[in-house]
């Protein structure tokens, strides 16, 4: 054999092989693509994050609903504040009075229809409800407002629509400029590759790219990892197959969805959706001609033309926009220059609702997963209707950042870093209606209202005078308040002290709880039992196992602000041990509903025993340790709760209640270091603050039959007299009240008995 | 406590007594009415020695600082409360739901209508009917405890309310607490 012809077979067989080997490569790197192309979109248009919402608004005559209030809620709902309310998701407002244009909401007991509503205010209250030139309305919901989804473990946030929702022009903006050729083209477009060029060249700089809409959807797939020179190239097959496998319609949802618009801080905003909201804080349906073209035009360069810190840049783009719509013909002239004249109407600040409300997304979250798998909510499209009351939200925060700074403040270096949390309840349902995990409340961080476990200091205290009720003390009854110490079975002594290190020898049983004394407690708490005690925690609703120390009775032991809250829910409710629900109910994407959480109770405590105790916590804030909220709270607003301070001051709490709210707050150090304040100086002020900004009602506690409102002697506890001195009344069981007479009121006794005989005597005669 | 605490709060109960003694000097009879006690945090130094005079003086600013008396509430205040329209219309519109047997969208319209008006009886006894009608027996006899806890003193309301127990516990299949359920209805 000729050797030359030998290489020559040789060489062409080795060609061929090689050839074929590449063949075979690409084709396994196509498959490999293809496959990994459609699991990316796959998963992106499938996993659809549940959406939850806060709870609607109720509009009806006579309810406790300012004109400010109001305004919070449509300002959460992105309205826009106008002369006219022609469109919906527009209001005006004057200075009593509101015209709402609502955009409706298909609830799943019914449709509330979009309307023009005019509401009147007068003082706290919304006083009238009529349709717009029309008949009073009993009662209307507002459309809720949407705080947040639930995401997968990457974090995006999305506010998902569908092609339908689309603004048509928003679609005519981004194909004008971005691809013109896209309902034609296969993923790549040489056309549009050329033509871009020779624009570019007239202009003289660039300003078309030859990227399709498909090639950017597949390079906003991979935007978060890293972008090689391969990645760039692999785009191009990548477009293609993706072209081969899905409808027009399909990538351009998905690119609706998918492009990046901006970042706020360490968070991307991807889609139009959400876009919308940032930029305007409007939802997308409801954007102008301009806004939409300014939105179109980001998609080149979302950080150099940021509109709020390059507003020329910015209005330079949307006007190039408006003018190749123009020029395509897709607008008129009218159009063209309206919307050229219109100024950027980007809002200040970026309000978007979602990400507003961290903490309380985060309970949620745990509400639900008991009853549904993470994968479920990540990408199912649930709809989670919560018990979130973003008027409540905005007060607590405020009330809650106005007290730590101005705490900080006043105690310079020793309170440095102070933090907080709170957890707001309605008392009579047991729906949690806003809850703050930390002084800055929109960060997603360790989230104190579930998750920091403090001692709950004196906030105890209510459950060791509960068992001593129940088990045959009344209000009068003396404790002994004098030191003394106690030898544990492994030799530790305790030795507890008042607040003030003094003692205070014998004191009433609604005393030493009014001014919060240790060693009477403690002497109290002793004899009654602690397991009696760890029972009635239990009773009030306390889940976590309690080790039966006798530091529990002067609150040793660590719970959470919402276990708090838990607790005196049930002393709010007379007696009812509520589970506190964060989640009304689950839908489906379709409306059906999934699961609901109706309102539920369990009596544990009797009527009459909670209504002493209530006194008493009534009495805290009259005339004992938080006294100082009357100095904020009107007279006749009644209200109920008990200052809680750890040891060496290391925690702050308040926990109490109005007829309406119930709220708990917690202030300490995340280091766990002693802090300068008490519960009365720390918590109790944010409460305050919180209550005074709140419309409250008043809490009342219906006397029961059983129970019976008695004159007695302050001093002494004796049974008095209404007109004697130092007479207070106080409520006690029938049949368990004090026997003694005071020498006053036995005196007062035989001065009237004469006079109601001789009344008796004249009816006869 | 800091020391200006000490002398801000001496100053206030100066004040305090002032107020008092000018009171005094004005009245010619006892008040009607004395405020709660008042202990001040601070007490006498020496615990074992009692200085009644002492005690009076530091008392006696907190009386005339807290001059509110907690008031009980008669059940009567309670029940002259009117039913707003609102309530009124999703009262009918439960009623409505029930009878057409849609309990589940009964038990919505009722929850609306708690969240508006938690004090009236009205919602509880309805609610409380709701999930009898949907068997769950526990939550309907929890809610009428419910209803009953809110219409303390009102004869007709109580005696209206423990009939319902005696139902729900009849229907639950507890005769014996069914009967003492009628037993108390019997009392009003």
């Amino acid at each position: 054999m000729n050797p030359y012809h030998h290489a020559q077979r040789r060489s062409f067989g080795f060609a061929t092989k090689l050839f074929l080997t590449v063949l075979l490569l690409l084709g396994l790197g196509l498959f490999y693509l293809d496959h990994h192309i459609r699991q990316q979109f796959e998963g992106k248009r499938w996993a659809v994050p549940a959406k939850v919402y806060a709870r609607p608004l109720e509009l009806y005559a006579d309810s406790p609903l300012t004109l400010d209030e109001l305004k919070i809620e449509l300002r959460s709902l992105g309205y826009q504040f106008v002369q006219k309310a022609t469109r919906p998701g527009q209001v005006a407002v004057s200075k009593t009075k509101a015209i709402i244009y609502t955009r409706g909401f298909k609830f799943t007991d019914g449709l509330e229809s979009a309307q023009r509503l005019i509401l009147h205010f007068s003082g706290s209250q919304l006083t009238k409800l009529t349709q717009y030139q029309g008949q009073p309305i009993p009662l209307v919901r507002l459309e809720p407002v949407l705080i947040g989804g639930i995401y997968p473990l990457n974090n995006e946030d999305r506010d998902l629509i569908q092609l339908d929702d689309a603004p048509e022009a928003l679609i005519q903006a981004l194909v004008a400029i971005e691809d013109r050729g896209f309902y034609d083209h296969h993923g790549i477009s040489l056309r549009g590759i050329s033509r871009a060029m020779l624009v570019n060249i007239k202009a003289g700089k660039f300003i078309q790219g030859g990227s399709t809409l498909t090639q950017q959807l597949i390079k906003n797939f991979y935007l978060t990892s890293d972008r090689t020179l391969a990645r760039k190239l692999l785009e191009i097959p990548m477009a293609m197959l993706l072209e081969l496998h899905y409808s027009k319609e399909d990538i351009l949802e998905a690119y609706l969805n998918e492009v990046y618009l901006g970042q706020e801080g360490a968070r991307a905003i991807h889609g139009f959706g959400l876009a919308a909201q940032y930029y305007f804080a409007q939802p997308l349906a409801e954007l102008k001609l301009h806004q939409l073209a300014l939105l179109a035009g980001l998609v080149k360069g979302p950080s150099y033309f940021e509109p709020r810190r390059h507003p020329e840049r910015a209005k330079g783009r949307r006007d190039l926009v408006l003018k190749v719509l123009y020029e395509q013909d897709v607008i008129d002239k009218e159009k063209y220059d309206a919307a050229r004249k219109a100024s950027l109407g980007i809002v200040q600040q970026a309000s978007l609702s979602k990400g507003a409300y961290p903490a309380y997304l985060d309970l949620v979250k745990r509400q639900l997963r008991d009853d549904y798998p993470d994968e479920a909510l990540s990408s199912e499209g649930l709809r989670v209707f919560t018990n979130l009351n973003p008027i409540a939200q905005d007060k607590a925060e405020t009330a809650l950042t106005k007290t730590i700074n101005s705490l900080e403040t006043k105690h310079g270096q020793n309170l440095e870093g102070l933090q907080g949390s709170m957890v707001v309840t309605d008392p009579q349902t047991g729906e949690v209606i806003a809850v703050i995990g930390g002084r800055q409340t929109r960060y997603q961080g360790f989230n104190r209202a579930l998750d920091t476990v403090r001692p709950i200091g004196s906030l105890v205290k209510p459950a060791v005078y509960l068992t001593a009720i129940e088990q045959g003390y009344n209000l009068v009854s003396e404790l002994d308040d004098s030191p003394f110490e106690l030898t544990m079975p492994n030799g530790e002594v305790w030795q507890p002290e008042n607040f003030n290190h003094r003692s205070h020898n014998y004191v009433q049983l609604h005393q030493a709880l009014a001014h919060s004394y240790n060693l009477s407690t403690a002497r109290l708490g002793m004899s009654l039992g602690l397991d009696n005690v760890i029972n009635t925690l239990e009773r009030l609703g306390v889940k976590r196992s309690i080790a039966p120390y006798p530091s529990l009775l002067l609150g040793a032991q660590g719970l959470s602000p919402l276990e708090v809250a838990t607790l005196y829910q049930t002393m709010a409710s007379n007696g009812f041990q509520m589970p506190l629900r964060a989640i009304r109910r689950v839908t489906d994407s379709t409306g059906e509903e999934l699961s609901r959480y109706p309102f539920d109770l369990e009596q544990t405590v009797d009527n009459n025993s909670i209504h002493l105790l209530q006194y008493m916590l009534q009495e805290v804030a009259r005339a004992g340790t938080a006294r100082s909220i009357y100095s904020r709270l009107p007279d006749n607003i009644n209200v109920a709760g008990k200052t809680g301070t750890s040891d060496l001051q290391r925690d702050s709490w308040f926990a109490g209640f109005a007829g309406n709210r119930l709220a708990v707050v917690w202030l300490g150090l995340d280091d766990n270091a002693p802090m300068p304040i008490t519960g009365s100086s720390g918590a109790l002020r944010a409460w305050t603050d919180y209550m005074a900004n709140e419309t409250l009602a008043p809490f009342i506690a219906v006397t029961p039959e059983d129970i019976e409102y008695l004159w007695v002697d302050q001093q002494t506890g004796m049974l008095s007299d209404k007109q004697c001195f130092g007479a207070q009344q106080l409520p006690f069981l029938v049949g368990n009240s004090p026997t003694e007479r005071s020498a006053c009121s036995i005196r007062k006794q035989s001065e009237q008995l004469p006079a109601i005989n001789g009344w008796i005597k004249r009816w006869f005669e | 406590m800091t020391s200006t605490t000490h002398s801000w709060q001496q100053s206030r109960r100066l004040t305090g007594l002032t107020f008092l003694l000018f009171l005094s000097a004005c009245a010619s009879t006892p008040p009607l009415s004395v405020p709660p006690p008042i202990e001040a945090r601070t007490p006498p130094a020496a615990v074992s020695i009692p200085m009644p005079n002492t005690l009076v003086i530091s008392a006696l600013p907190a009386h005339a600082e807290i001059n509110k008396p907690i008031v009980p509430v008669s059940p009567a205040t309670i029940k002259t409360r009117h039913q707003s329209n609102a309530v009124i219309a999703l009262l009918s519109s439960a009623e409505a739901a029930q009878q057409q047997g849609d309990f589940k969208s009964a038990q919505t319209t009722l929850q609306r209508a708690q969240r508006i008006a938690p004090r009236d009886p009205s919602v509880y006894y309805k609610l409380a009917v709701t999930h009898q009608n949907l068997e769950d027996y526990r939550l309907a006899e929890q809610v009428a405890l419910k209803g009953v806890s809110i219409v303390q003193g009102q004869r007709a309301q109580l005696r209206k309310f423990w009939l319902l127990i005696a139902g729900i516990r009849l229907q639950a299949g507890d005769i014996v607490a069914a009967e003492r359920a009628e037993h108390t209805a019997g009392r009003y």
